[in-house]
């Protein structure tokens, strides 16, 4: 738990910028509607599904369901409900896209960092040719020799299943970005250790799941 | 509901087929996009772009046959157990929220879909939906009619509803801690305990003509009132000199109690005591106390006549037959009723009129279209498409899956 929260310190900054940069990750609020125009909606109007914006945030449920599935967790592990029970109150209530505020925003990085633990933990029990998403990763190595092209090759299978695209350039950057930040926080020693790369990767992917287009529809 | 779940965790989810990303492809296409996307409408829930099921949805949608497309997400248990639910969740409550408990409304909406029955059955069928399993209370006097242990288990077990649930014939009401008897009015989710817990508890009754209305015309009180109509049903209970103001009721008031208090005589023997659901048929007639239902002599719940001295010469409920005030040419038009609608008796009566209007339907559709194109559609503005739409859903015989099925992939849902 100790190191759960840990993580979460690394998590959840990444989340926010991945939330607030990779505005081009779903389609802008604004966009086609010419409010002043038509004057048919207060500006003061946030009710996505009264704008007509065909684009909903992801209820409680469906954002636990859909993490499983886009994750290829079929079976939801204790730690992953015990999360989701933890902060259902914080997640949506509908799928208004105004419900997105910052509570959300830190409870579906919470709820994506167990399911992603979830994940690795899955995946690093397979031989490397059958994992879905991180076939290139050692995890038996630390950190330092994690190459660029390693990470690239799971930021774009992760980006394919969770957001359902490819990742742009400007997100790829950013995400790369990450990696040396996450390198730099480590001392030198544990940057060796085989957890370091696990760690990077479960907080890459909670990141990249909790991202906007991955908690809408 | 925050759902409290410490035990059976292993039971876990539906499970999904392993997805494995194809990272050496390119972006997906138009036609991958839109495939996704009426599969994350239809079920609620992502899907990896290099699923299989992306893959047999384009070849559909290349053959032009959109409805095996969605077909194809409809398959999917999350369909069920995701965006039917948080529909019908909306439709159980007071509160309007998806944040409610499974409960046995919301079971029969997702019954009655996934078998394919008459949507009509919704409000004049006598059945319900339970499920079973290891960890699931299921007796039915103390988890199903006087509680909803039943259902908050399933929901906490997160069982798979689309295949667990099973349909039961025969509403049933505690009569005792060991006794029941066979619901003498059942009208599908209109006599669920959820529905009658949430609009038959304390009041007047009148609110489960508004909410029926509501939930399953697309209509609030006050776009169906009319000053214009028959104010002989109204109940002594409604002061026509309201701040000693006749106008006032004349032009307020009386709008929405000619069509509410018509209609509310069908539910003139029913009550729901915070436990279950009672009909005066069947409870021990008395002090409202538990499984004991207070009523007059004549079956008649208290609560349709009490508060009478406010205007003695009002509508005393003597039987539980109800008129259908909404018949002046603007309702006419509004509800399109069809059959034998002037009025009739009982719960079953009330829902049969309802259901079998040409309102229902379209209510239907614009409810699935709101739920699936994640977009409102206002009936009056678009009442030759709604009604279109509402003639697909019964040229189908009325099934709720065929209509998901056609409403998400319509050009108005997904543009």
């Amino acid at each position: 738990m100790k190191n759960f929260f840990k993580s979460l310190l690394k998590w959840i900054p990444l989340s926010a910028l991945l939330f607030v940069g990779f505005n081009n990750c779903a389609q802008p609020v604004t966009e086609d509607y010419d409010f002043a125009s038509t004057g048919r909606i207060e500006a003061e109007e946030m009710d996505s599904e009264k704008l007509g914006i065909p684009i909903a945030l992801l209820s409680a449920e469906q954002t636990l369901q859909s993490m499983l599935n886009v994750t290829n967790v079929a079976t939801a592990p204790a730690s992953v409900l015990t999360e989701y029970n933890t902060r259902y109150g914080a997640l949506a209530a509908g799928n208004d896209l105004s419900m997105a505020n910052a509570p959300l925003m830190l409870s579906s990085t919470s709820l994506a960092g167990e399911v992603c633990n979830s994940m690795i933990t899955n995946e690093r029990a397979m031989a490397a040719a059958d994992r879905a998403f991180f076939g290139s990763v050692n995890f038996n190595a630390g950190i330092s020799t994690m190459s660029d092209d390693v990470v690239k090759a799971s930021i774009r299978g992760m980006a394919r299943s969770f957001w359902g695209r490819n990742e742009t350039q400007d997100e790829q950057v950013l995400l790369l970005s990450y990696k040396l930040e996450f390198t730099d926080a480590l001392a030198a020693n544990a940057r060796t250790q085989a957890a370091s790369s696990a760690n990077f990767m479960t907080a890459l992917c909670s990141a990249m799941l909790s991202s906007l287009d991955a908690i809408t529809y | 509901m925050k759902f409290i779940v410490w035990s059976l965790l292993l039971l876990g989810l539906s499970a999904q087929a392993q997805v494995k990303p194809d990272i050496s492809q390119a972006n997906p296409s138009a036609l991958e996009m839109k495939a996704r996307k009426i599969y994350e409408r239809l079920t609620g829930t992502k899907l990896p772009i290099d699923s299989p099921v992306v893959a047999q949805m384009v070849a559909a949608l290349n053959r032009g046959d959109t409805q095996a497309a969605a077909q194809l997400a409809t398959q999917d248990p999350n369909f069920y157990n995701i965006t039917v639910k948080l529909m019908a969740l909306q439709l159980s409550t007071r509160d309007e929220t998806i944040k409610t408990p499974l409960n046995d409304f919301v079971a029969s909406m997702i019954g009655v879909t996934r078998d394919q029955t008459d949507a009509r059955e919704l409000l004049t069928g006598n059945f319900y939906y339970m499920g079973s399993g290891t960890g699931i209370r299921s007796n039915l006097i103390p988890d199903l009619l006087i509680s909803n242990n039943h259902y908050d288990d399933l929901e906490k077990n997160r069982v798979n509803l689309a295949a667990n649930l099973v349909r039961v014939e025969g509403q049933m009401i505690a009569t005792s801690a060991t006794a029941t008897a066979a619901n003498p009015d059942p009208a599908g989710v209109i006599t669920s305990r959820t529905f009658m817990g949430a609009h038959a508890l304390m009041g007047t009754n009148r609110r489960l003509v508004e909410y029926t209305f509501r939930e399953f015309m697309c209509v609030p009180l006050n776009e169906w009132a009319d000053t214009g109509a028959s104010d002989g049903r109204i109940g002594r209970d409604i002061d026509r000199f309201p701040a000693n103001n006749h106008t006032t009721f004349l032009t307020s008031c009386k709008g929405c109690h000619t069509v509410m208090d018509g209609f509310r005589g069908a539910f003139a023997k029913w009550d729901f005591d915070g436990m279950g659901i009672k009909h005066s048929a069947v409870n021990t007639r008395g002090g409202a106390n538990n499984y004991t239902i207070a009523t007059d002599t004549r079956g008649i719940v208290n609560k349709m006549n009490k508060n009478a001295t406010i205007f003695p010469s009002g509508y005393p409920q003597n039987d539980d037959s109800f008129v259908n005030n909404a018949t002046r040419t603007n309702n006419a038009q509004l509800f399109e009723w069809r059959g034998s609608s002037v009025g009739g008796n009982g719960t079953k009566a009330f829902g049969t009129i309802v259901s079998n209007s040409k309102r229902f339907s379209q209510c239907m559709a614009k409810r699935v279209f709101k739920t699936v194109c994640r977009k409102e559609i206002d009936i009056n503005q678009n009442r030759e498409l709604i009604s279109q739409w509402g003639n697909e859903f019964e040229a189908s015989g009325y099934k709720l899956k065929a209509l998901f099925e056609k409403i998400a992939v319509k050009s108005q849902c997904l543009e």
